[in-house]
């Protein structure tokens, strides 16, 4: 029945069409007389605009031509399809064909700023759920003719439009030729959101470290297609995907560039150093106290020694025991509305914090270093590199426990020479380390950027 | 792959942490001190902080409590001390390390040789010998309500800093100790009023490792400016208008801002060496009571005594490190690098006593406070 | 395995043969050295630099002649298919006696130094992890890591510029004072700490370079080798006194013991496990050699089997060693396997070479 073609007679389309949309009650069928001919109008009430349905067939009975815009429709299938995005068929008495009217409603929310990618100072709007808007907004800052958008349809059920956006000539032709291989094969698979088509594009990458960039700010996205990188943009998700992207990546924020040099690059090393610190903080901490606490100064161990006497468990589970409590009121508090996130961290802050102490099951210091390795973990840019280090600083910690400071510099070795070795979509990923290059180092590492660098060559 | 190394760290991970020491279960040994006792044995004596309340709160406690044990040598003492005490001892903090007399007049190397074979010794404590027993120094009770191990270890560094003794850790003496051409001079402790207190009265002269001399202050102020060691804050107190009827005209005070030392020697004859330490010191004068340094003819009068005197001075700590067969100012060390073949014909350790060292001084005031 | 191609550029071989070379034995080269030329121990380590920079001309030699040739063709092509493959057998020996030698001495260390307790089949056992993990991989990314853990080398230059401070410079004064046949025969001690140029032979196939720029990196990298090895064993013996140094078979790492700073009072105890890092650089390119030349000369194997099962024959090699007095027997033993590989064949190839005037057959 579906394929059906349409009927010359309205009333045995429509009762058709009645009976495919199960008697659904925001179905409208209404009958009316366009030029002088019987017509029937049909829109799903919740998909359509109003409005528009009026406009637009005020045009039509004004006898406009009505080809360029709209389409015609031959059989059943088509007219459902279009009905369900929205549209207003239109079938006049007499003819085995319906006009297919674009009237569907848009509700968008303006492009605000994100949420979680803030910045001081700079742009402040962000991409929203339309990808015509968020291409609209990457066009506006970047006006080159060289900038190459590709759609491609994917996912089975839902096909949702997808946009490959990149400079051509600056970004890699094989890669672009490669993900666009693969979001062909991506057409027969379920695509709910951007993450499972860009994992899958890169489901040869072995590592725990974030493999993609998420992106919501349409200026940090133009920053990076100039540097030859592609951006992934999918209908209905509100982020850009950047691949092939790098390690240091992560540590850039927009803000960076607003600044001058120096405390651009100041932030850029503190977020760095604060990578690292909170790496293997913990894991020091647990070292220290298990096998060297030689190493720290005399008037230093008192106060250690004096605050760890009362805790019952060994350091490492001391330190576990923080960190978990840590990641719960934090994943507690991620979900929740604010007013209650707030009242968590005050719970959790304060009143387990301090009482947890006092009871002597945890000590001071530790309390200390985990707070301390969390800030340093927030201050990261990426919410995906601070899970990862949250993942990390386990086995690290594991190692101190088991082997003090050797632990700690066998495995931050492994995770070293990991970085080293893995390659996204046949870039390094520790780019300007490794391999290594000075020239970008200067670029990424110490923000000497490249506009300045070009003005001094000449 | 994986399916070797996840098996392989969970093995690792279940037999456990072997060196495993945990800061809760020990207690720092903050002092040592090394005694012979009268069969020969090692008496050590150590202090720790005594426990405090305890509790989430920290609290420093400023307690110290000493445990004494004898054994046949230094470590049987160590592990002898453990019986003592509910949590095991750890030295590797330790700030000071006491010798006794008698122990010192023995030597002090065999005592020590466990600490340098320790890989968790306390290699930068600082080392003092006491006139009498480390056992009596460490139980000293008046310490202006510091532990004991910091009061030591400040005495020391704070008279260090004025420069008037030599603080080497135990790492630092041991070149010394070892080098052919080089003695040591160790700071001393002197106990007073029953040992109730401790003051530092001097160093103490090792020939080789073994006690074999000792200087007063104003000697060791003497032999560390021969020796070269500048310090701006190093003074001296010299008698210079013995014929002053009141006592404090007599005396000038000055400090030594800029030292420079310079050790040359003559090979004469046989076994004939002099060597000359030449000293050029630049000094502010402090205190001198007669005034008239305006009229650059005193002045010149009051270099003249003041180098008169140093010498003077000079030339009687000499005769006591030579007597001590104690070569502090290192000349058998650069006899040997830039004269090896004199140093080949001689037994340094008989020859040094014979041999002639002249200090000369050369000394210019610099300034006088900001008084004439 | 032939088919990495070349993928490693210049400046990374210099990275990768300082880092071969610069392995366990680093912290007890003062002491090694001045056993024989007491004070004069820095000469014999220049003198040595001069050596090898003669064996890496003659290395550079019998590369120039098979600038294609793998190790084992060069071997065949010289003597022959029996007796090239059995060379290239002897030097697979070789590598793993010498990947077994560096393990030995680096449980034995760590014990002494940091982890008594412990017991040394699981620091063994850590160290293979590692050398697993890294040497699984393309020598590209091998190449990569070893130019970013050079930083290391930076720290011990740092500390040993810090001991000059306390540098007393009559302990190698006069200069000479030992007489030419010691610090002739310090060269025997210190060679050791030399080898690992020996893969130049090996690796240059894999070099993005001419020839001629193989031979400067080599060359630039020896002299900067040189510098290093010198700089170290100077600050050890004007550190420690003659007498202290014979005391102290580690005298890098004691140096470091004695100081001490406001924060970190114990540097050493840093300074020693990041120490674990030059022993894996060194022990993973030995292995890599290893395996690189059994999988040539088989052609069949996983890559991955042959590796675990190369570790786990330097493993139990490496258990017995590790006890001082027999690694001490030992090495004293193997300094002349090394002279060996490292000198007397390559030696007897460059003859042949030369002599037969052999040269690369195109293909």
């Amino acid at each position: 029945m579906p394929y059906d073609e349409l009927q010359e007679t309205l009333a045995e389309n429509k009762q058709t069409l009645e009976k495919v949309f199960q008697h659904t009650e925001d179905l409208q069928v209404q009958m009316m007389t366009l030029q002088e001919k019987k017509a029937l109008v049909c829109s799903l009430k919740t998909m359509a605009d109003d409005q528009k349905i009026v406009q637009q067939l005020t045009t039509m009975e004004a006898g406009i031509s009505l080809k360029e815009m709209s389409e015609k429709v031959t059989n059943i299938q088509d007219m459902v399809e279009a009905i369900l995005l929205g549209n207003t068929v239109v079938l006049v008495e007499g003819k085995q064909e319906g006009i297919v009217l674009q009237t569907a409603q848009e509700h968008e929310r303006s492009p605000d700023e994100p949420e979680n990618e803030r910045v001081v100072q700079g742009a402040h709007n962000g991409f929203i759920e339309n990808l015509d808007v968020n291409i609209h907004l990457i066009r506006r800052r970047l006006k080159q003719e060289d900038l190459h958008v590709t759609y491609k349809t994917v996912g089975k059920e839902t096909e949702n439009n997808v946009a490959i956006v990149y400079l051509k000539g600056k970004a890699n032709e094989e890669t672009i030729q490669y993900i666009e291989d693969q979001l062909e094969v991506m057409q027969q698979k379920k695509v709910r959101v951007i993450g499972e088509l860009v994992n899958y594009l890169l489901r040869h990458v072995k590592t725990i470290f974030p493999k993609k960039l998420y992106t919501e700010r349409p200026d940090r996205t133009t920053a990076y297609l100039t540097e030859g990188k592609i951006a992934i943009l999918m209908d209905n998700s509100a982020i850009a995907c950047i691949v092939p992207i790098s390690f240091f990546a992560f540590f850039q924020s927009p803000d960076d560039f607003n600044e001058q040099i120096y405390d651009g690059t100041l932030f850029r090393f503190i977020r760095l150093a604060s990578f690292i610190g909170a790496l293997i903080f913990p894991a020091t901490y647990i070292a220290i106290i298990t096998y060297h606490f030689e190493i720290i100064p005399f008037e230093m161990i008192t106060l250690v020694k004096n605050s760890i006497e009362t805790v019952p468990f060994p350091p490492f589970f001391e330190a576990f025991i923080m960190i978990v409590t840590i990641e719960l009121i934090r994943e507690a508090g991620i979900r929740l509305p604010s007013p209650i996130g707030q009242t968590i961290g005050i719970v959790g802050g304060i009143i387990i914090g301090e009482a947890v102490v006092t009871a002597g099951l945890v000590s001071n210091v530790v309390v200390i270093v985990i707070a301390l390795t969390a800030i340093m973990s927030f201050t990261i840019a990426s919410y995906e590199m601070g899970n990862t280090l949250r993942i990390l600083s386990f086995p690290i910690m594991v190692a101190a426990a088991l082997f003090g400071f050797v632990g700690i510099v066998a495995s931050t070795l492994i995770i070293l020479f990991h970085l080293c070795k893995v390659k996204v979509l046949n870039t390094p990923y520790f780019f300007p380390l490794a391999p290594f290059d000075f020239a970008s180092i200067k670029r990424i590492l110490f923000r000497i950027h490249r506009e300045t660098m070009d003005v001094k060559k000449k | 792959m994986r399916s070797v190394v996840v098996p392989i760290i969970l093995l690792l991970l279940l037999t456990g942490c072997w060196d495993q020491r945990l800061l809760k279960e020990h207690s720092l040994i903050l002092a040592i001190g090394y005694d012979l006792t009268e069969d020969g044995k090692i008496e050590k004596t150590i202090t720790f902080p005594a426990k405090s309340g305890g509790g989430g709160q920290v609290s420093i406690s400023t307690k110290t409590e000493t445990i004494s044990v004898i054994a046949n040598t230094v470590k049987g003492a160590e592990i002898k001390t453990d019986e003592y005490s509910p949590e095991k001892f750890d030295r590797s903090k330790a700030k000071v390390i006491i010798i006794g007399k008698d122990l010192a007049e023995k030597g002090i190397f065999p005592a020590l040789d466990s600490v340098y074979r320790d890989l968790r010794a306390p290699l930068y404590a600082s080392v003092a010998i006491v006139e009498g027993t480390a056992k009596d120094a460490l139980e000293v009770e008046d310490t202006y309500s510091l532990l004991t191990s910091d009061f030591y270890s400040q005495l020391l560094t704070t008279a260090t800093e004025a420069g008037i003794i030599k603080d080497d850790n135990i790492q630092e003496i041991c070149p010394i100790i070892l080098s052919d051409g080089k003695d040591i001079i160790i700071p001393r402790i002197t106990l007073l009023e029953d040992g109730k207190r401790a003051k530092i009265s001097g160093s103490i002269l090792l020939n080789g490792d073994k006690w074999n001399g000792k200087l007063n202050l104003d000697e060791n102020v003497m032999l560390l400016t021969l020796m070269g060691e500048a310090n701006k804050n190093r003074k001296m107190n010299l008698l210079v208008d013995p014929n002053e009827e009141r006592q404090e005209k007599r005396y000038v005070n000055f400090s030594l801002r800029n030292e420079h030392r310079q050790l040359t020697w003559e090979h004469t004859g046989d076994n004939d060496i002099t060597v000359t330490v030449k000293v050029s010191l630049q000094i502010e004068i402090d205190e001198y009571a007669s005034d008239h340094l305006y009229d650059e003819k005193k002045a010149k009068q009051l270099v003249d005594s003041i180098t008169k005197q140093t010498e003077k001075r000079a030339k009687k700590t000499i005769e006591k490190i030579q007597e001590a067969n104690n070569d502090a100012l290192g000349v058998g060390e650069k006899i040997k690098a830039y004269d090896p073949q004199l140093w080949q014909e001689i037994n340094w350790k008989e020859t040094y006593p014979e041999i002639e060292i002249v200090p000369e001084f050369d000394i210019e005031i610099i300034r006088h406070g900001i008084l004439n | 395995m032939n088919n990495e191609g070349k993928t490693i550029l210049s400046y990374q071989l210099f990275f990768l043969l300082i880092q071969t070379q610069i392995g366990v034995s680093i912290v007890s080269l003062p002491h090694d050295v001045f056993n024989t030329a007491k004070g004069d121990g820095w000469i014999s380590v220049l003198l040595t630099g001069v050596v090898v920079q003669c064996i890496i001309f003659m290395y550079m030699f019998i590369i120039k002649r098979f600038p294609t040739y793998s190790w084992k063709q060069v071997c065949e092509a010289l003597f022959g298919k029996v007796i090239g493959k059995f060379i290239v057998l002897l030097y697979i020996l070789y590598f793993i006696c010498l990947a077994s030698m560096t393990l030995a001495k680096y449980a034995l260390l760590l014990s002494a130094w940091m982890m008594p307790r412990t017991p040394s089949w699981v620091l063994l056992l850590l160290m293979l992890i590692i050398v697993l993990y890294i040497v699984t991989a393309k020598l590209e990314a091998i190449a990569q890591f070893y130019v970013l853990t050079s930083v290391i080398l930076l720290v011990y230059i740092g500390f040993n510029i810090y001991a000059w401070k306390e540098a007393n410079l009559t302990f190698i004064l006069p200069i000479g004072q030992s007489g030419v046949p010691h610090i002739l025969e310090g060269i025997i001690k210190v060679f050791p700490s030399f080898s690992g140029i020996e893969l130049l032979l090996i690796l240059h196939i894999f070099v993005h370079a001419e020839k001629r720029e193989i031979l400067k990196v080599a060359t630039i990298s020896n002299v900067c080798l040189t510098i290093f090895y010198t700089f170290i064993t100077l600050t050890s013996l004007v550190f420690l006194s003659p007498k202290e140094l014979k005391l102290v078979p580690e005298p890098v790492l004691y140096l470091v013991k004695s100081f001490s700073f406001k924060i970190i009072e114990r540097p050493d105890l840093i300074f020693t496990s990041i120490w674990i890092v030059l022993v894996a650089t060194t022990l993973t390119m030995f292995i890599y050699a290893t395996k690189y030349l059994s999988l040539h000369m088989y052609k069949k194997g996983k890559s991955q089997f042959v590796t675990i099962f190369l570790l786990v024959v330097c493993y139990i090699i490496a258990i017995p060693l590790r006890k001082v007095y027999i690694l001490q027997t030992v090495s004293e033993y193997f300094q002349y396997a090394i002279i060996a590989f490292m000198v007397v064949l390559p030696l007897i190839f460059f003859l042949i070479t030369f002599i037969f005037s052999k040269k690369e057959v195109e293909q």
